[in-house]
């Protein structure tokens, strides 16, 4: 759903002053931009009637130059922080309902780059907690807990690299998701027949298919799950 | 234990569950300090506390299988011993050379093998226990010529190191000092294709050697008087050169086993052939000897000159070989031959030396 590669090679020449790659990168982000900030309001909004889409779009252009790698907070991540606490503020001064996190910060804080830091490292890992808590009972409901993840894990790396194609294709495919999301089951035989991949194979590692399907498929939900496991992990075997 | 890198998804109490970037869900011990859901932590990968019972108790079930699997606890027969003299009997000896199993070739033999126990014993006793009571039974007799061949037979090559011929023959040398009887020794080798030959046949490999050998060397009559292989020969001969030689004596002086002695074994041990045989070969069977004493080979004539022979004063060089030549002890030794005879014509009807 998110494309990160494409995004980080954006990012990167956004950053690095190409006007053009800035405004490509804003346009991919608007999809973006409008679920989070819906989300963190708890509304629908739309572009043009409401101002927290403006603050939303204003916070995550700021994201782009304040985002720095080495936090190894992914920028999605970085940008809805960023876009909470901007909308936070505002809908605080606008004295409205307080929202889903009540932060401390204010604006002048914020922008003290130090304890901006200090904060969105801490939100970050709230977040992330968040996202794990969310995705252990997404998997519950599918009846597959982490210890069986770790059981039914590929060990080998070849099998590890098929599993994970298999379920790239899968989160890609609408058809298929929503297929399993009815039936919390693996729709076996058509991914069989669609990846070539062995029946036994799927079988065997289903629940761990299943697993990461779910994570590429609500990326945004699970933001730094999806983007530490990102697509192609099975290669990244380097330590 | 190498280190693993992940994000923990899930705290146990004493493991965690990681995942790795490569997309591998892992348990891993839980680090010292506290972390929680979400953080990337790395890991050492003894995995969980789960596996090391599980491992101990592996360990122990190893131990113990290798405990059996470890040769030195086998007893498995490794090599064959076997000793003819005219009970015949074979050991078989492990890898630490024990005897792990005595059997007894012919009637003699078993009744041998019910006076001693043999089993656990080391090689040598075993050997000495079997001559003592060879002597003790009269198979071995104190004052006549005795032979005794010693095949030995290596199952496996690698346990070839276990066998040492001059051993052996040692031990055996030994032991009929320490009883007061000489006897011709001789330890062959024998592959153990010919060994199992042997036992098809329903002889020793003593005797079934000493058959295969028959045609060509004629003038082996008896056992002990295998000539070994060329190679062989003089190491079989070194081994004589230990001996008490045993007289010879012509033809009709009444040598139980037959006349050709230690003259022949030299002159066998020359070579695989013979030279030519002016008689042909009989064996000493039973059969052959019905006559008593009289069936007595004429002594055996080599075309070889000996290149070696043992020191041995009592042949002259000149009259080593022909038929004229001095017996050995012909005059001096002539009573003792007499009571050889007389010894040897009691025994002679006990079928002793029915080979």
């Amino acid at each position: 759903m998110l494309p990160f590669e494409n995004l980080e090679k954006e990012l990167k020449k956004a950053r690095s002053g190409d006007p053009d790659a800035r405004e490509k990168l804003l346009e991919d982000l608007r999809q973006f931009v409008l679920q989070t900030a819906s989300h963190l309001c708890r509304r629908r909004l739309e572009w043009g009637r409401d101002d927290e889409l403006s603050i939303a779009y204003l916070a995550v252009n700021e994201a782009i130059d304040r985002y720095r790698e080495e936090q190894q907070v992914p920028f999605l991540a970085y940008a809805r922080l960023l876009v909470k606490s901007r909308l936070t503020d505002y809908l605080r001064r606008e004295a409205r309902v307080p929202l889903l996190l009540d932060s401390e910060e204010t604006a002048a804080a914020l922008d003290a780059s130090r304890a901006w830091e200090e904060h969105w490292v801490r939100e970050a890992a709230l977040e992330r907690e968040e996202e794990i808590k969310e995705f252990n009972s997404l998997l519950n409901s599918y009846g597959i807990s982490f210890a069986d993840l770790v059981k039914y894990s590929p060990k080998h790396a070849d099998t590890r690299r098929v599993l994970l194609s298999v379920a790239g294709y899968l989160s890609a495919r609408r058809d298929l998701m929503s297929s399993l999301v009815r039936t919390k089951k693996l729709p076996v035989r058509e991914l069989a027949e669609l990846t070539g991949v062995n029946p036994k194979t799927l079988e065997r590692g289903r629940k761990y298919i299943i697993a990461v399907a779910l994570i590429w498929h609500h990326c945004a939900d699970f933001l730094y799950l999806c983007s530490y496991l990102r697509p192609g992990a099975g290669e990244e075997e380097k330590k | 234990m190498k280190q693993i890198t992940g994000m923990v998804v899930e705290l146990k109490e004493k493991t965690c569950v990681i995942l790795t970037r490569s997309g591998e869900f892992r348990e891993v011990r839980r680090p010292s300090r506290e972390v929680r859901p979400g953080e990337e932590i790395v890991a050492k990968t003894a995995a969980a506390v789960w596996w090391k019972p599980l491992l101990a108790a592996a360990s122990v079930f190893i131990l113990l299988w290798a405990g059996f699997l470890y040769s030195g606890w086998s007893n498995e027969a490794v090599a064959y011993v076997g000793l003819d003299i005219n009970p015949s009997v074979e050991l078989g000896i492990n890898r630490r050379q024990q005897v792990c199993q005595a059997s007894g070739l012919d009637a003699e033999g078993r009744a041998l093998l019910q006076k001693v126990t043999l089993r656990g014993l080391p090689l040598d006793e075993a050997i000495t226990a079997v001559l003592t009571e060879a002597v003790s039974e009269q198979y071995l007799n104190p004052a006549g010529e005795n032979v005794i061949l010693t095949t030995v037979t290596v199952v496996k090559e690698q346990s070839r190191a276990i066998l040492d011929r001059e051993q052996i023959s040692r031990c055996i040398q030994g032991t009929l000092n320490r009883s007061g009887v000489r006897a011709e020794v001789a330890v062959e080798e024998a592959p153990a294709e010919v060994r199992r030959q042997a036992r098809e046949a329903g002889l020793s490999t003593g005797k079934y050697l000493q058959r295969l050998r028959g045609p060509e060397k004629r003038g082996l009559p008896v056992p002990g008087s295998i000539a070994g292989l060329p190679q062989k020969n003089a190491a079989v001969r070194e081994e004589k050169e230990h001996f008490k030689t045993r007289e010879l004596t012509g033809p009709g002086k009444g040598i139980p086993k037959g006349a050709p002695g230690k003259e022949e074994k030299e002159a066998g041990k020359k070579g695989p052939e013979r030279g030519a045989q002016k008689e042909p070969f009989k064996e000493n069977t039973r059969e052959n000897t019905q006559n008593g004493l009289d069936e007595i080979r004429p002594p055996f004539q080599s075309r070889f000159p000996e290149k070696k022979r043992p020191p041995d004063e009592r042949y002259s060089p000149n009259e080593r070989y022909g038929s004229d030549r001095k017996q050995n002890g012909d005059n001096d030794r002539t009573d003792q031959a007499d009571q050889v005879k007389v010894k040897a014509g009691k025994k002679m009807s006990t079928a002793k030396w029915a080979i």
